[in-house]
């Protein structure tokens, strides 16, 4: 599959000129090559060499991911696929940065310029916490984190989370990096017998690239979208204003957002849960059912659990945890979420695991710069292959629902 | 730019020295302090070592070395190529500059593009594909000499 999937450019987006494009783009290629290239070898290597070694060693057959992590930790093949998926991580943080740092003080005059002129509220506190999950690590390798904060207009982690996701999915996301948010509205239009949502919180909603599809998709609803990160919600609401979407952004905790009971009727995360902790997830899986509205669902689309992985597979996932500063990574799948969500008060007939299927034919049919049909279609109809960016072709979600 | 690699951290160094030790007078010698926005540049948390096993350590070596090489002859093809096109460009007293920046690459572009990536990062990392063959192969090293002694004295 050749993969020329574009980001569409858009009011604050970073302006990368010719050579700084080109370093991005070979920073994306180079993390399809880790997928595409290296990735099949490990299973092999693992077989041929590095099982055996370990056994030869031990007595034992490495039989779990933490053994496995063991016996391929010091094999030369491994050192190499763990060691190129690190560099390419970094290789596109770097490159996004020297757009930024090149335009940031003009895409802050934007960015303020682009939220003052629009009707939806925009709420950020100087005095906010951040909770230390999100400031312990730069997550993900992303420098400064998701709330590094050079000024007190600053919002170039936004900028830079914005490019940098589009290079991190190597576009699997869409031209708009919505492909989360879309798929799940998606499910919500084709598999909730109807239900349609009026009052839809978003947390975690970082640069709001997930957010917009709710609004585009629920036109009537009210949307709105809570960070931890002043960068974060300052770009998110100035992006959204960009694309002429009217969305409410806020700088609060999914632990304790601040909103009255039965404010929503439907709240979603994408990719949040795993950023967060053992002491948070509860808390906000509570902090949910609190302020939905009988009947109401919560969807979480994060990652599956272990137990759906064979050990190898596990393994491989994992190497996210040690190589890419995702601290609560595989901790999380080992979590028992289902359980999560009935201790806080979900209906436990409505609590489950499901497959969103990925929105990506939609931006091939739209005839979305570099979505070719035979690429788009490519990664929508995949297997499951632990490793890939969205293995399986879908978005596992976490859904439960608020007895009436 | 990029002259400075942790501008935050050499900006308060520089303001403590000025309050303890620099005299009066000194901040001329050193020039204003850099008050431009830079972004950060190092992800916080401790990098991982891949190749901290001396043995494998030197294995992967060789295969660093021979990327590197591969990496200096592409760069090499790239700025004879390089060259020849602005050489042909000044012969017709074209300036490309302002065209490269503004320059769209469509669909065929994007395509032809990537797959010089894809095909170049296949090169560089053709050791490692070599390694993974092995392995699915079970083509070892005493696969290998048991073929020098059956050629040599089996029937072969």
């Amino acid at each position: 599959m050749l993969n020329t999937f574009q980001q569409v450019d858009h009011p604050i987006l970073p302006k990368p000129n010719h050579d700084e494009r080109a370093r991005q783009e070979s920073a994306k290629s180079l993390k399809q090559f880790v997928q595409q290239g290296l990735l099949p070898g490990l299973g092999p290597v693992f077989q041929g060499r590095a099982g055996p070694a370990y056994t030869k060693k031990t007595g034992k057959v490495a039989d779990n991911r933490l053994d496995i992590r063991k016996a391929m930790i010091s094999d030369p093949y491994h050192q190499h696929y763990a060691a190129a998926n690190r560099i390419a991580q970094e290789l596109l943080w770097e490159g996004v940065n020297d757009t930024i740092d090149r335009q940031l003080p003009e895409m802050i005059e934007k960015a303020k310029a682009l939220s003052a002129a629009a009707k939806a509220p925009l709420e950020t506190d100087p005095n906010f916490k951040t909770p230390r999950y999100v400031t312990e690590l730069d997550i993900h390798c992303m420098p400064g984190g998701y709330a590094g904060e050079l000024t007190p207009d600053d919002i170039s982690t936004g900028a830079l989370y914005d490019r940098g996701v589009y290079l991190y999915a190597m576009g699997y996301m869409g031209p708009f990096n919505d492909d989360l948010g879309r798929s799940v509205c998606n499910y919500i239009n084709r598999q909730l017998g109807g239900f349609k949502p009026t009052q839809i919180l978003e947390m975690g909603c970082t640069v709001g690239h997930s957010t917009l599809p709710y609004k585009e998709i629920f036109p009537d609803a009210q949307v709105v979208g809570i960070d931890v990160a002043g960068p974060q919600v300052r770009y998110a609401h100035a992006r959204a204003a960009g694309l002429g979407h009217e969305i409410a952004f806020y700088q609060r905790n999914a632990e304790h957002t601040g909103f009255e009971d039965e404010s929503f009727d439907l709240i979603v995360s994408h990719i949040l849960l795993h950023e967060t902790s053992g002491k948070a997830m509860p808390q906000i899986f509570k902090e949910c059912y609190r302020l939905l509205k009988p009947g109401g669902y919560m969807i979480h689309a994060d990652l599956p659990p272990f137990a759906k992985f064979d050990p190898f597979a596990q393994f491989i996932l994992d190497n996210e945890t040690y190589y890419n500063n995702e601290p609560f990574w595989g901790k999380m799948r080992e979590l028992d979420q289902e359980q999560l969500a009935r201790d806080a008060g979900f209906d436990p007939q409505t609590v489950r695991f499901d497959n969103a299927p990925m929105a990506v034919m939609e931006y091939a049919m739209q005839a979305a710069e570099g979505y070719s049909q035979e690429a788009s279609s490519a990664v929508a109809d995949r297997d499951v292959n632990a490793g890939e960016f969205a293995p399986g072709g879908g978005w596992e979600i976490l859904i439960g629902q608020k007895g009436h | 730019m990029r002259g400075s690699l942790h501008p935050g951290v050499v900006g308060k160094s520089l303001s403590v020295k000025k309050a303890t030790k620099l005299k009066l007078g000194d901040a001329a010698i050193m020039g204003p302090p850099d008050t431009s926005l830079k972004v950060k540049r190092d992800a916080k948390g401790k990098r991982p070592q891949f190749y901290k096993d001396p043995a494998v350590g030197v294995e992967g070596v060789d295969h660093a070395m021979s990327m590197i090489l591969v990496l200096a002859q592409e760069l090499l093809v790239m700025r004879d190529r390089l060259d020849t096109v602005e050489r042909i460009c000044a012969a017709k007293k074209m300036i490309v500059e302002d065209e490269i920046e503004a320059y769209q690459p469509d669909q065929s572009v994007l395509e032809t593009r990537e797959e010089r990536r894809q095909a170049f990062y296949t090169r560089l990392y053709y050791l490692a594909r070599k390694d993974a063959s092995e392995m699915a192969s079970a083509d070892t090293q005493a696969r290998y000499e048991k073929v020098l002694n059956d050629i040599a004295v089996g029937d072969v």
